[in-house]
């Protein structure tokens, strides 16, 4: 039996950014999730490690799988490194943020993502040159916030229930002109369907060409941990982390940010596997 | 459906402690909700021992897997009841097979990895009336099961032998789990495994019901 041809083609890509000291690229899809049959870029997914500066709250399953060098944040950054990350996500409270970002930098010559409050955010990004990095925003008004002190660093636009287009034109005409769209976290749940399908349909759009859908789009899998009762062995936790970062990311995510060292092994290698590296 | 397998080289013992301990993770996680009884032995008693033993335990989808349609034929008289999966038909035996799942009213998997050569089987099986199809492409790899689970979900669009549910034979462990899971994302696949371990089955049941 002669099969018809089921490849797509599409009439737009989305878009690339370049984090860091320019040489790492995010985004840059032209199909679906790796799907060769549409002529996929054979990129996969980066992955960003959780960096925190208190281990106040910080689970012990996941703080066990480190070494114990999640007791020195620069020391713990530079864990992520040696473990194959792409990038370091920082969750900041102290006052001395800028500089231990900028230490970060140097020491591990990774793309860095700063998560905190919005002072502490503005901090960083004007004290911060010489590596672009990601703003990672909480909520639409954190977003905006930023937007006009980016000082060329990524804004993240946490959409919510928003719509990430409007979001995004309306964060750029503040002065951000480089975003990710952010369109809720990964935890394995009701909500995953949904977030699959606000993914899948925002990368549909871009590439169909809808003005505002082209921006890469960054998952937090890290909330995967937080429904865990303190006796969850790593191994089961990781492999919630990693399938929900599987499911993130084939539903078109360019960036993923996880918790756990093993979760985030396995997720590149799914990534390299799915995108034929 | 997500079945776990019982090889019938298994001795009844470690058989019947094998399938307790699937009935106790399909009650508390929902995987598996099915059995697949495999003729690792190449031959008929024991296939038929073990299906009449996982018959009187398991109350589930059950499912069989034999590519010899002498020995299928007789084994699954004594399950033909519940309406067993068979797992087996090819190129080389559907005309035998077909056969098997209309007398018995099977719901019969044909297997083969030519795309086109396997929707000739399907249609064959189809214009001698055997209604209750599954296709399984034969997938290897997660790369492999996200390309061709996408090609036949859009294939269903314009070729109704396209339509029938999609089989995933994988094998054990972590790797096993990964393609049951991108199985699971792209299409809504009927999932054999070799075996998985607990967390790996409560993963799935957790996944199932995230995204089904």
């Amino acid at each position: 039996m002669r099969l018809p041809r089921t490849s797509r083609s599409y009439t737009s890509e989305a878009e690339e950014l370049i984090v860091g000291k320019g040489d790492y690229i995010i985004g840059g899809a032209r199909s679906p999730a790796f799907l060769d049959l549409d002529n996929a870029r054979h990129r996969r997914p980066v992955i960003y490690g959780e960096v925190w500066d208190t281990l106040d709250g910080y689970p012990d399953a996941a703080a066990s799988m480190f070494s114990g060098r999640q007791t020195d944040v620069e020391e713990w950054a530079v864990m992520w490194k040696e473990l194959g990350a792409d990038g370091v996500c920082l969750r900041l409270t102290g006052k001395d943020s800028p500089e231990l970002v900028k230490r970060i930098s140097e020491r591990t010559r990774l793309p860095i993502m700063v998560s905190g409050a919005t002072e502490v955010l503005k901090d960083v990004a004007g004290y911060v040159d010489g590596t672009v990095l990601i703003v990672q925003c909480k909520g639409i008004a954190q977003s905006l916030d930023l937007a006009d002190c980016a000082n060329g660093h990524v804004i993240t636009v946490d959409c919510g229930s928003g719509t990430p287009a409007e979001l995004c034109q309306e964060i750029q005409s503040k002065g951000a002109s480089k975003v990710i769209v952010d369109l809720g976290p990964g935890i394995m749940g009701p909500s995953l369907r949904g977030l699959r399908e606000r993914i899948s349909g925002y990368r549909l759009d871009g590439l169909n060409g809808v003005s505002g859908s082209q921006h890469p789009v960054l998952c937090d899998v890290t909330p995967s941990w937080d429904g865990y009762k303190p006796d969850v062995t790593p191994r089961r936790a990781s492999m919630h982390e990693a399938t929900v970062a599987l499911a993130a990311m084939m539903a078109g995510a360019d960036m993923l940010v996880m918790k756990g060292p093993g979760a985030a092994d396995m997720a590149r290698v799914y990534g390299e596997e799915l995108a034929d590296l | 459906m997500i079945a776990l397998t019982v090889s019938d080289m298994m001795d009844a013992d470690a058989a019947c402690m094998r399938i307790a301990e699937l009935i106790r993770r399909g009650r508390t996680l929902g995987v598996p909700d099915a059995v697949c009884i495999r003729n690792d032995s190449f031959t008929l008693d024991p296939f038929r021992d073990m299906i009449i033993l996982v018959k009187s335990l398991w109350t589930g989808d059950i499912v069989l897997e034999s590519d010899d349609p002498g020995i299928m034929a007789e084994a699954v008289i004594p399950v033909m009841e519940r309406v067993p999966l068979i797992v087996g038909a090819n190129s080389g035996n559907l005309d035998h097979f077909i056969m098997i799942a209309r007398t018995f009213g099977c719901r019969m998997c044909v297997s083969e990895s030519d795309p086109e050569l396997l929707f000739d089987l399907i249609q064959r099986a189809e214009s001698e009336d055997v209604k209750d199809l599954a296709i399984d492409p034969m997938m290897r790899n997660m790369k492999q099961c996200l390309e061709v689970c996408t090609d036949i979900r859009r294939l269903s669009a314009s070729l109704p032998e396209a339509g029938h549910p999609l089989v995933v034979r994988t094998w054990s462990g972590e790797y096993a789990m990964s393609m049951a899971t991108v199985s699971m994302l792209v299409t809504d696949a009927i999932i054999i495994t070799d075996d998985l371990d607990y967390d790996c089955c409560e993963v799935l049941g957790e996944l199932s019901e995230s995204v089904r």
